[in-house]
């Protein structure tokens, strides 16, 4: 099930009645509700994968319980290291294996051996690195004592299938969202408004900006020998607009949805397109991913402590690993690797923590200095998004080499003009809401309540205009 | 949560009435729906039945067919649509004399399966079902099914700068002369300059499923006794020129072929110059008086063949 279905619009408000009017008084009644909504949310898609779910969500308990009971430090280990291979091991199963099979072939086909490797025919789980991540937080926490084992399966594994954030996110801890899940919630009515209002935003940056984008970016990418380089360049900028309005417009929902149940998700993305540096975007990008590496890849590794060797050959690791963990193909190792080397620099001269507060803090307008620094970023940006893009490393350097040609500085024969409008009308509303939760959070609070409803009216009405075919989300397949 | 239920309500009245609204509009008011109205109330009575695409939606009106005829071509409807339209109603129609089939060439380049905006309405109206979606409201609304596409067939109902359709009895729309050429001014110069062809005409693939169910069609016209014609229906220049000359080749052997074989009649317009630039409301549609014209031609065509044996 899509949020961006109609089928949505009915389970949620289902979901929400049965929560809040009849199993309000239990707990327990709650989380079996929130659990079997979850199961039913994800077998929708694909009812055979739920076992693949609940497997995992049995290792992970499991072993989490055995970790704690654990006599000695090598018991503790064995429980650990069974639980991170076997969801390691599903992972690379699932995602990773064809990647693995194909390379090898490619490498031994460039010593003159021809071999015709049996690929496996697996369809992707959907949300499998996300889930799985769940989980090897959840036991990196129990193995390094920074929490106990839950011993109630219902609350550990609406933790893990927690519908909204169950196939993209936000990427939990069990730190942060199992406490809210073992107390009782109350109904927070101006939360539960924001939540609407957030949904809303994340409804409209998915269906009209990033939907519309990628008609128009899939059209370049998918004929980019046929294009000039202005309109190669417009693709890029396309794609950009549509993989932030497509992922962070799931994470908008998925946590305004939570906050209708009273639970709180990690922040996702913090308007990260008006980012002054590389190291300011990797704050605001796909921020519980970004922690996730950081508190459980880069500080094990040892962070910043061993010198500046030590922080770059991590830096380098989490990037690289970063992403490998969004598809099995070198597009996405070249993209995180680019991201490494724009980074580097700010880690090198220590100017990484630079930008720590929001650009433009309490002013209407950025200065030209700002204006610079956001647009240089944004254009590295855009840049390591061809790679993300394309359909292969020769796809992604023939595009490039496609925009730097005479044809850069000829008039794009894609001139959407509605769609120019509607982008710039966006960006206009999330730099005025850049300081908030999201860019509705407070944005016509001071208007009278007709003018501001018709505000949401219109967003709705661009909603319903712009929802053709109901896309899939782009993270979906990672 | 009372004042958040209150709330909830309060500001979903307005677009609940909307929607209900537009639904009840599209199962009364639209061509697709006094389509399906007319041909239920006439089903013993039908002896003519039209199937095709937007060409053959555009281009008869069933008004000025001497037989009680009802068109059933809509637009984008793919040759599949067609069977299983043929095959729904096919024992219901007694009267059945004649189909009427429209045999342009992008049908047969086309998918099999509707796009979601039409498709949703072959499965709420006809309960035919191009693809099977567990607990999907959509079988059961149409606004429901495609928000933007009915949306939009309301919103222009009210669009000050468009005309209000009128639509007769058939689902045919009288005042259809809003389009491309107007637009031109009918300027023949500016019509040819700026012609981009939507359709494609190279899918192998797609003919070869959409030739099995030209013969499913076939034969079920024999079977039950139904004269079938195979209509080309006209363009204006700058589409037919723009067709390939080997796609145009392949096609008319294959109808050819049929033709010979099942002794199926094959009248192809498509670049019959009895039609010019005002029948046409845009390079590939006609207007209401060319569809006139068009109809009437049929008409001779349908008095012509069904004196034959």
């Amino acid at each position: 099930m899509l949020f961006n279905t109609i089928s949505f619009a009915f389970f949620l408000p289902l979901v929400f009645l049965l929560y809040w009017f009849v199993f309000n008084k239990n707990l327990k009644l709650q989380n079996i509700l929130l659990l079997v909504s979850s199961y039913f949310f994800y077998a929708c898609w694909d009812w055979r994968f739920l076992f693949l779910l609940i497997f995992s969500t049995l290792l992970d308990y499991y072993t989490g319980l055995k970790m704690c009971d654990a006599k000695n430090k090598s018991k503790k280990k064995f429980w650990f290291f069974l639980s991170v291979s076997l969801n390691l091991g599903f992972l690379g199963i699932f995602k990773y294996c064809n990647f693995f099979i194909d390379s090898f072939a490619g490498m031994i086909s460039n010593f003159g051996f021809k071999i015709n490797p049996y690929t496996l025919n697996v369809i992707l789980p959907v949300g499998i690195s996300f889930y799985t991540f769940h989980g090897l937080s959840y036991v990196i926490d129990i193995y390094k004592d920074r929490i106990k084992a839950e011993k109630n399966f219902i609350d550990y594994s609406v933790f893990v299938s927690f519908f909204p954030l169950l196939v993209a996110g936000p990427i939990e801890r069990a730190t942060h969202l199992l406490p809210q899940i073992q107390k009782k919630r109350t109904f927070d009515y101006a939360g539960a408004i924001d939540g609407l209002r957030q949904i809303l935003w994340g409804l409209f940056k998915k269906v009209v900006i990033a939907d519309q984008c990628a008609s128009y970016a899939n059209q370049i990418f998918n004929n980019s020998a046929d294009q000039s380089g202005s309109n190669l360049v417009l693709g890029a900028l396309f794609f950009a607009f549509q993989i932030y309005g497509d992922f962070s417009g799931y994470s908008d929902i998925a946590i305004g949805t939570a906050r209708l149940f009273g639970i709180d998700l990690l922040r996702n993305f913090a308007f990260p397109y008006f980012s002054r540096d590389i190291a300011e975007f990797w704050r605001r990008w796909h921020i519980s991913l970004s922690s996730w590496f950081r508190d459980y890849l880069y500080i094990p590794l040892g962070g910043s402590q061993g010198g500046i060797w030590m922080k770059v050959r991590n830096t380098f690791i989490i990037f690289i690993v970063s992403g490998f963990w969004h598809g099995a193909n070198w597009t996405f190792i070249i993209w995180g690797l680019l991201n490494a080397l724009y980074i580097m620099p700010s880690i090198i001269f220590n100017t990484h923590r630079n930008n720590l507060d929001t650009v433009a803090q309490g002013k209407l307008l950025p200065s030209f200095k700002e204006i610079f620094l956001m647009t240089v970023t944004f254009s590295f940006t855009v840049f390591a998004w061809i790679f993300f893009r394309a359909e292969n490393v020769t796809h992604a350097f023939s595009f490039i080499s496609g925009i730097f040609t005479i044809s850069l500085f000829t008039i794009p024969t894609v001139t959407p003009l509605i769609l120019f409008a509607l982008i710039g009308l966006f960006i206009i509303i999330e730099w005025i809401g850049r300081q908030n939760q999201h860019a509705i959070a407070h944005f016509g609070s001071s208007w009278p309540k007709a003018i501001r409803w018709s505000f949401y009216y219109l967003i709705i009405a661009a909603i319903f205009y712009f929802n053709g075919a109901e896309q899939q989300f782009i993270y979906f397949q990672f | 949560m009372k004042k958040f239920i209150q709330y909830l309500i309060l500001f979903n009245i307005p677009i609940v009435f909307f929607l209900v609204l537009v639904e009840l509009y599209c199962r009364t008011q639209t061509t697709f729906a006094l389509n399906k109205n007319y041909l239920e109330n006439n089903l013993g009575n039908i002896e003519t039945l039209i199937l095709g695409s937007s060409h053959s939606q555009n281009g008869i009106n069933p008004e000025f067919l001497k037989s009680k005829s009802c068109n059933l071509a809509f637009g984008g409807q793919p040759i599949s649509i067609d069977y299983f339209l043929l095959d729904k109603y096919v024992l219901q129609m007694k009267n059945l004399k004649t189909i009427f089939f429209e045999v342009s060439p992008h049908r047969f380049y086309n998918e099999l399966n509707p796009k979601d905006w039409n498709g949703h309405i072959y499965s709420n109206l006809y309960d035919i079902n191009y693809k099977v979606e567990r607990f999907s409201i959509k079988k059961y609304s149409f606004v429901l099914s495609d928000v933007r596409y009915i949306s939009t067939i309301f919103i222009n109902n009210f669009n000050p700068k468009l005309p209000k359709p009128e639509l007769n009895e058939f689902g045919f729309m009288k005042n259809n002369y809003q389009g491309r050429f107007s637009k031109l001014n009918n300027d023949s110069i500016k019509i040819n300059k700026t012609f981009k062809m939507n359709h494609h005409f190279d899918n192998q693939e797609n003919l070869k499923q959409n030739i099995v169910f030209l013969k499913k069609i076939i034969e079920k016209c024999k079977k039950n006794n139904i004269k079938i014609i195979f209509l080309g229906t006209p363009f204006y220049q700058t589409y037919s020129s723009k067709i390939p000359l080997k796609s145009e080749i392949q096609i008319n052997n294959l109808l050819t072929h049929f033709s010979s074989k099942y002794k199926i009649p094959y009248y192809d317009l498509a670049k019959s110059k009895r039609f010019n630039l005002k029948d046409f409301v845009n390079d590939n549609h006609l207007n209401p008086d060319g569809a006139k014209k068009f109809t009437l031609i049929t008409n001779n065509l349908e008095t012509h063949y069904s004196q034959q044996p």
